[in-house]
């Protein structure tokens, strides 16, 4: 985020702290995309994620008075928050599940051959399997690492843990992912999904 | 040789300083286990990055009804903040009711107290004393001097007009008389 981004940012959160709707308009805008990708990522169901969101802002907005930003950036605050919230969800809920429909109702829709989307299906459900089966500390390093692209730093301040320790659950959970997703190595290198990020 | 495993992870994601950057490049290019491992990470990498970025978006309509009900629950964390909570809003309710009471009860009482209340005298009679059973006796008769009624009698006063005396809870055997002969 760059300079002039960051101080409108700060002006928005200075003008919510004040009770300004409009702002806290804006700054949901802003960040409900993110948020809800994480929770998702985290809790791996849609109903979930969308109940987390609803309570992680609510939250915010209410404790905003309290956000110092000199302390942290908002979305580091907000994704903690957002991070709690899963936890606390995930403690009530012992089993995550995912339902099918909506796994095939993201997969892109205009792809012209079907044999490709069955494929990518096919990938999505394995590496999703193997997300759901990593601990909840692992997957949600996971999540932080991959979904946003958080620095170790910035991990470390949302898990509430150590760099050192944030660095050594995601290392943990790609050992697991690589032996869970041993099998199907083969499908993956050869790129159901295309590979154009390799 | 060491191999550098503990460092893959980070060097995938580019956050290794230079001289542990240098290290893993040197490693890599001579030993070919860590080359393996480093070719899985980098794969693992893209492939979990491609996945969650893939990631259900919300639909706009489902953004503004969440911001709808964010909205709802400010407001009510707004209002309960402005109006006294339900037990507060209780007890103010209940105390004009409470007062009312007061006021028609502590005359009544204050009246019984002051009808009952033994004058400042130099004798007290055992009268005030419930358990006393004083129909079939004479009194007893305490002195106290010159003194002001203690507590206690006092105590005993409202116990004696609080309370209904029961047959059978007197302390004092009833007399035994005899029945008729046949």
């Amino acid at each position: 985020m760059d300079s002039h981004s960051q101080e409108a940012v700060h002006n928005l959160i200075a003008q919510a702290q004040q009770g300004d709707q409009t702002a806290c308009a804006a700054l949901y805008q802003q960040h409900v995309r993110p948020v809800y990708r994480l929770a998702y990522g985290v809790l791996l169901d849609e109903q979930d994620a969308q109940e987390v969101v609803q309570d992680s802002f609510a939250y915010a907005f209410v404790s905003l008075r309290r956000f110092d930003p000199s302390r942290s950036a908002f979305k580091t605050w907000l994704y903690t928050i957002t991070m709690s919230r899963c936890r606390n969800k995930r403690r009530r809920k012992w089993f995550p599940t995912v339902n099918l429909a909506d796994i095939a109702e993201w997969l892109p829709g205009h792809d012209p051959h079907p044999e490709r989307v069955v494929q990518q299906q096919g990938v999505r459900d394995t590496v999703l399997g193997a997300l759901r089966e990593l601990t909840p500390k692992l997957r949600e390093a996971i999540v932080l690492r991959y979904f946003d692209g958080l620095s170790f730093k910035e991990m470390a301040e949302v898990l509430g843990c150590p760099q050192k320790t944030a660095e050594s659950r995601v290392r943990l959970a790609h050992d697991h992912l690589y032996k869970r997703l041993a099998d199907q190595r083969d499908a993956l290198l050869e790129g159901a999904f295309g590979h154009d990020a390799r | 040789m060491t191999h550098v495993d503990h460092l893959l992870v980070s060097y995938v994601y580019g956050t290794l300083s230079t001289t542990e950057t240098a290290r893993v490049r040197g490693h890599a290019a001579v030993c070919a286990r860590c080359r393996e491992r480093l070719a899985r990470e980098e794969s693992l990498a893209a492939d979990l990055r491609l996945v969650l970025s893939r990631n259900p978006a919300p639909r706009e309509n489902q953004i503004n009804e969440w911001w709808r009900e964010i909205r709802a629950r400010q407001m009510q964390v707004a209002a309960s903040v402005a109006r006294p909570s339900p037990r507060t809003f209780m007890f103010a309710a209940m105390l004009p009711a409470l007062l009312t009471a007061l006021v028609l009860i502590l005359p009544v009482s204050l009246v019984i107290a002051g009808q009952f209340a033994p004058a400042p005298q130099t004798h007290v009679t055992t009268a005030i004393y419930p358990s006393a059973d004083t129909t079939n006796q004479p009194p007893a008769e305490i002195v106290l001097g010159t003194q002001e009624p203690s507590h206690e009698a006092f105590a005993g006063l409202v116990y004696a007009t609080a309370s209904t005396p029961e047959s059978g809870t007197d302390s004092t055997p009833a007399p035994m008389v005899a029945p008729p002969a046949p």
